[in-house]
């Protein structure tokens, strides 16, 4: 009794050793709810330093985890040790994007204008903890952590969704994004349940282990697996759970736009990918239990995923073409985007195990530009519409010649965005497609690219708005804070399309 | 580097014009034509050192890079390396087990590699996939012609090269380029609004043609192709007429659904058998041992990607509005060789990946029957419309219908025919545009059946104007003539020099019986138009107070009327460029290429 004591004590704190950046943003969130409260008069750009200075310590403690790998609060079971979280260089990526989600879009929100005239340590208290969220989610390997960072990370972005209390149209956002989500969550936590009760296991390991040796019933799998899915797909903003996602980008303070867009979504992917990198085996395209029976054969992960992302990007280009509101425009573009992402997780599940498969480094290259073009895109949004009011389309008009770098900025954002070179857009989604064509998925890629000729309407009604159209109206002076940060996330967007060798290897190295 | 100095003086011009003063309308203007005269130098000294038997062969080229990469690699690679490239096509097959060589155990290696897995583990295999590209690129038909190649690594992790060279399908196609450039910025003086945009998205847009038609790298290509886009969507939709916005995108969007077609199948071929190539070269001295099913897929969506540059009917719709919209100018280099990016494609990149497919019956017919169906609809079309720019927009329609007819036949007349047809509407065609801008610059107004009796008024531009008609028209003793009678000669001759040819299918004649009306058609929609437009009286009083052609216009339509009547005469000028190459290709293809 005493021995297993003293073994459980020691591996909570050899997890808590391994856990400081988490515990850097609880804390961090804790100093920023007080400093809101007991500091008279705090100014936004405190507390925006304040989360500045705690984002860069927790990425400071993150750092050296790059080396890290194995799994933390664990405990050994039948032989192995089954964690709750992982550290390995696939979590270190997808936290420290999403660390720099948060940080990029700090300075956003300080620019934003319903923010200006307000104390922003709640909202910033609600970033961080969002992100401590998606920390857990990009880490777990444990269906109940996996879906306690779900969770987490919801609840906080549903708060700052609806920040803005005078804004109705935020306060609606809130209020569906709350049924939207506790809807996923329902179902996906059933879909647990399922996999829980059929296997016995919370950990993905064990649980993999499990469904080898005995098998389970395969409605019951498929049944699990499409529920699962379900609360997957909302995190990853893609067909079927894409709903909610206009009218939330639409309601929510666009900085926070900006956020839920970037991070939210790359988090999303880390916990699917990790969910699928234990549930599919390396033997070809079939779910792990659906082996066992003939008809089973030609469903499995990767169908279920390839038609998600057929659908993601049809449905999302689709509908993006009669947006006239940019920020509704741009929440369906993010819903075709995640099914270009998806190619590559379905090409991901279908070559587990085979030499060329398995390879996550188009993902996690198209999520490095994606960072760069969405954020970008988002943040000439809430600069002009801070500073203009604009919100539809039309309302950018003559921007060409009323804010030129501005301008200039959003459409590298939009071309990359839409995949044309020389942008990180391009050669992100190339590797997406070549992986596809690779493994036989060509069909996909076709639909990819039919796609993307769609998506040239949506994303070109924003450019011709820009240069093509005349407006009157004076120029728009945009500060040169806001200034940098557009080339910060601009230049980038042309070395990915220009020079982005260096950026492939890199990517590679942070698969798993 | 001739041609990294042709393609990038106008980036250059273009990133000096963005930084004068937007007020200096002048120093804009004469700036921009400095860069594109400049552009031009290093063109004239490339298309005369290419007719003079100057600069170095690919081969040899190619073969000192490949030295060069072997003597890099590890030492103790090295003799395995040499003594596998003696025959790289067996190395293509043993290169497939290794292309994954980080996964790959060395027991899963052949016989002839292990070695190399032994001595050098993964650091070999860069330089082994390399100097095999390169050996294979020098041996390809291709290498037999192109000359001034410049080749060097951009993207190792993709085996992209920065990879030039020109030859005789290329070299017409970029001098042309060079000319109409300088032509249309002096003609864009009468440009008021935006000017410095205007010349810098120009500057842009000669970047991307010169490198489409100098990329011998699939992907440089691509780039180049992908980049011409942009810079005419502004042009058009900027300084276009009033539907500019709609035709605009229509162009946008039309060409962009051709490239993603073709983007996919460029990456089916880098992947073909392990490869990983998109060097054109090396791909093309394999591309023979393609599987019949594999080549009719990349030959059906390179055809579409191009199909659409060129026009070929049923994707024709974008180029009336495109160029009854655009700004003259912009028309000008649009028909005179932005469509032939579409023509070009076929010879460079269909025929020479897919060369069983491009002869196979399914293909033959497909292209004769739709060139067959451009040139006769495209003239009826023509003869149609009220709109001056319009009916010259659909002339080209039907003059690139002869383009594709010959490229049908796969004979020596009709291949030499098909391409001098693309130089020549280059020409001919320009110099319509031109034409008609003149008359709109002065009459605010298209219209056909309101003109009449300018020839009394303009006697000049009316004698420009009869030898740029009369060149489209096909007039004996003018370019056209040439051209559309060694198609019809060609196509003719398909089916008598392909008897009892099993793997050529051959063009029926029936298909050339069917498009001889074209021809009349052709001769009534010009004859017509001249007789409407320059003859008989003025309709209108204020046609009385035409001033005939001022000095810019008379320096930009005398070199292009001066090559109507040269080339007319005199066409072995300009085939003695493209013979050797075409009889290549030719060969090539015709021997289901070369196995």
């Amino acid at each position: 009794m005493g021995n297993d004591f003293s073994q459980t004590q020691d591996l909570i704190s050899r997890g808590l050793a391994g856990f400081i950046p988490e515990l850097v943003l609880s804390a961090l969130v804790c100093v920023l709810l007080l400093a809101d409260l007991f500091i008279r008069g705090v100014k936004p750009r405190t507390t925006a330093w304040i989360a500045t200075i705690g984002l860069v310590l927790a990425g400071a403690t993150l750092w050296p985890r790059l080396a890290a790998s194995g799994e933390i609060f664990g405990w050994m079971q039948g032989g192995t040790q089954q964690g709750l979280l992982v550290t390995d260089r696939f979590a270190w990526f997808f936290q420290m994007f999403c660390l720099a989600t948060a940080l990029a879009t700090l300075p956003m929100a300080l620019d934003h204008a319903a923010f200006r005239a307000r104390r922003m340590g709640e909202y910033h208290a609600l970033v961080v903890a969002a992100t401590l969220g998606m920390f857990m989610m990009a880490g777990a390997v444990n269906l109940l952590i996996a879906w306690l960072g779900i969770e987490f990370a919801s609840m906080a972005s549903y708060l700052a969704t609806a920040f803005d209390k005078r804004d109705r149209r935020g306060s609606e956002g809130g209020i569906k994004y709350v049924i939207y989500g506790s809807v996923a969550s329902g179902v996906m936590l059933y879909g647990l349940s399922l996999i829980y009760g059929m296997t016995g296991s919370l950990h993905y390991g064990a649980i993999a282990q499990q469904l080898q040796v005995s098998g389970a019933s395969d409605l019951g799998l498929m049944t699990a697996a499409l529920l699962v899915f379900g609360g997957f797909a909302y995190k990853m903003a893609a067909f079927p759970m894409h709903f909610w996602c206009p009218d939330v980008y639409e309601g929510a303070p666009t900085p926070f736009t900006a956020y839920l867009s970037v991070a939210s979504k790359a988090a999303g992917f880390a916990v699917f990918v990790r969910f699928i990198a234990a549930f599919t085996t390396g033997e070809g395209p079939s779910f792990v239990a659906f082996g066992s029976v003939p008809f089973d054969a030609s469903f499995g992960w990767p169908t279920l995923i390839a038609a998600a992302a057929a659908l993601s990007m049809t449905v999302g280009n689709l509908a993006a073409l009669w947006q006239t509101n940019v920020k509704r425009m741009l929440a369906w573009s993010s819903v075709a985007q995640a099914g270009y992402l998806l190619m590559a997780v379905a090409v991901y599940a279908a070559g587990r195990g085979r030499p060329s498969g398995g390879d996550l480094g188009p993902l996690i290259f198209y999520f490095i530009a994606y960072f760069f073009m969405n954020l970008g895109a988002f943040h000439v949004v809430t600069v002009i519409a801070s500073r203009t009011g604009a919100q539809h389309v039309e309302d950018f008009n003559g921007l060409g010649r009323r804010a030129p770098w501005m301008a200039f900025g959003l459409t590298v954002c939009l071309l990359s965005l839409l995949g044309v070179p020389p942008t990180g857009g391009f050669t992100g989604k190339l590797q997406l497609l070549q992986t596809a064509v690779e493994n036989h998925l060509v069909w996909l890629a076709v639909l990819a690219g039919i796609n993307t000729a769609i998506s040239a309407f949506y994303y070109f009604k924003l450019i011709r708005c820009m240069y093509l159209h005349e407006n009157q109206a004076g120029l728009v002076t945009t500060g040169t804070t806001n200034a940098v940060l557009l080339a910060l996330l601009v230049l980038p967007v042309l070395v990915l399309g220009l020079a982005f060798s260096p950026f492939i290897e890199l990517s590679r190295s942070f698969g798993f | 580097m001739l041609l990294t100095l042709a393609i990038f003086l106008p980036l250059l011009g273009m990133a000096v014009v963005l930084l004068l003063p937007s007020a200096n309308k002048n120093l804009i203007r004469w700036t921009a034509t400095a860069f594109a005269a400049a552009a031009f130098i290093p063109i004239i000294v490339l298309s005369k050192g290419y007719g003079g038997g100057e600069g170095d062969s690919a081969e040899k080229t190619l073969l000192a890079q490949r030295d060069a990469v072997v003597a890099a690699a590890p030492a103790a690679a090295r003799e395995t390396i040499k003594s596998l490239l003696k025959e790289p096509k067996k190395l293509t097959k043993q290169l497939e087990a290794w292309s994954d060589h980080e996964h790959a155990p060395a027991s899963a290696l052949s016989d002839e590699l292990k070695p190399l897995a032994q001595v050098a583990a993964a650091d070999a295999y860069p330089a082994l996939h390399e100097a095999w590209e390169l050996t294979l690129a020098a041996e390809s038909v291709l290498a037999k012609d192109l000359r001034y190649v410049e080749y060097g690594q951009w993207i190792p992790a993709f085996n992209i090269h920065y990879f030039l060279g020109t030859d005789g399908l290329s070299m017409p196609l970029i001098f042309l380029t060079g000319l109409l450039w300088v032509l249309c910025f002096v003609y864009s003086y009468s440009i008021e609004e935006g000017v410095k945009g205007y010349f810098a998205l120009f500057l842009l847009l000669e970047t991307g043609l010169l490198g489409v038609f100098s990329a011998l790298d699939f992907f440089l290509f691509y780039v180049f192709w992908e980049i011409v886009l942009l810079p005419m969507y502004f042009l058009i939709g900027y300084w276009g007429g009033p539907n500019r916005l709609y035709a605009a995108i229509k162009f946008f969007i039309y060409t962009l659904v051709g490239s993603v077609l073709m983007l996919v199948a460029m990456l089916a071929l880098y992947w073909k058998d392990g490869m990983d190539s998109f060097n054109l070269l090396t791909l093309t001295s394999v591309s023979g041992g393609f599987d019949m099913h594999f080549q009719m897929w990349i030959f059906l969506a390179l055809f579409m990607g191009f199909a659409i540059k060129v026009p070929v009917f049923p994707f024709h719709t974008w180029l009336p509005d495109a160029h009854v919209q655009a700004p003259t100018a912009v028309s000008v280099v649009l028909a005179g060789v932005l469509l032939k990016m579409g023509g070009y494609g076929f010879y460079r990149f269909s025929y020479t990946l897919a060369p069983d497919a491009g002869v196979s019956q399914a293909m033959v017919l497909m292209i004769g029957i739709l060139g067959l169906i451009n040139i006769v609809y495209g003239a009826l079309c023509a003869m149609a419309q009220k709109d001056f720019k319009s009916l010259v927009a659909y002339s080209s329609v039907s003059h690139m219908g002869f383009v594709l007819l010959g490229m049908a036949a796969m004979t020596t007349e009709g291949m030499q025919g098909s391409v001098l047809q693309m130089f020549n509407h280059g020409v001919s065609s320009a110099m319509m545009f031109l034409l008609v801008g003149v008359l709109y610059e002065r009459a605010h107004h298209r219209d056909l059946d309101r003109f009449g009796g300018i020839g009394l008024q303009m006697p000049y531009y009316t004698g420009f104007a009869i030898i740029g008609f009369f060149a489209s028209l096909g007039l004996p003793g003018l370019n056209g003539f040439i051209s559309e009678a060694l198609v019809f000669m060609g196509s003719f001759n398909s089916s008598e020099f392909f008897a009892g040819n099993s793997t050529v299918y051959a063009l029926p004649r029936w298909i050339v019986y069917l498009a001889l009306p074209g021809v009349v058609f052709t001769a009534g929609y010009i004859l017509w138009t001249v007789q409407r437009v320059y003859m008989g009286t003025a309709k209108k009083e204020e046609y009385k107070t035409f001033k005939d052609l001022n000095w810019r216009e008379v320096f930009s339509l005398t070199p292009l009327a001066a090559m109507c009547i040269i080339f007319g005469v005199w066409p072995a000028l300009i085939l003695d460029y493209m013979n050797a190459t075409l009889d290549h290709l030719r060969a090539f293809v015709v021997s289901g290429g070369g196995i």
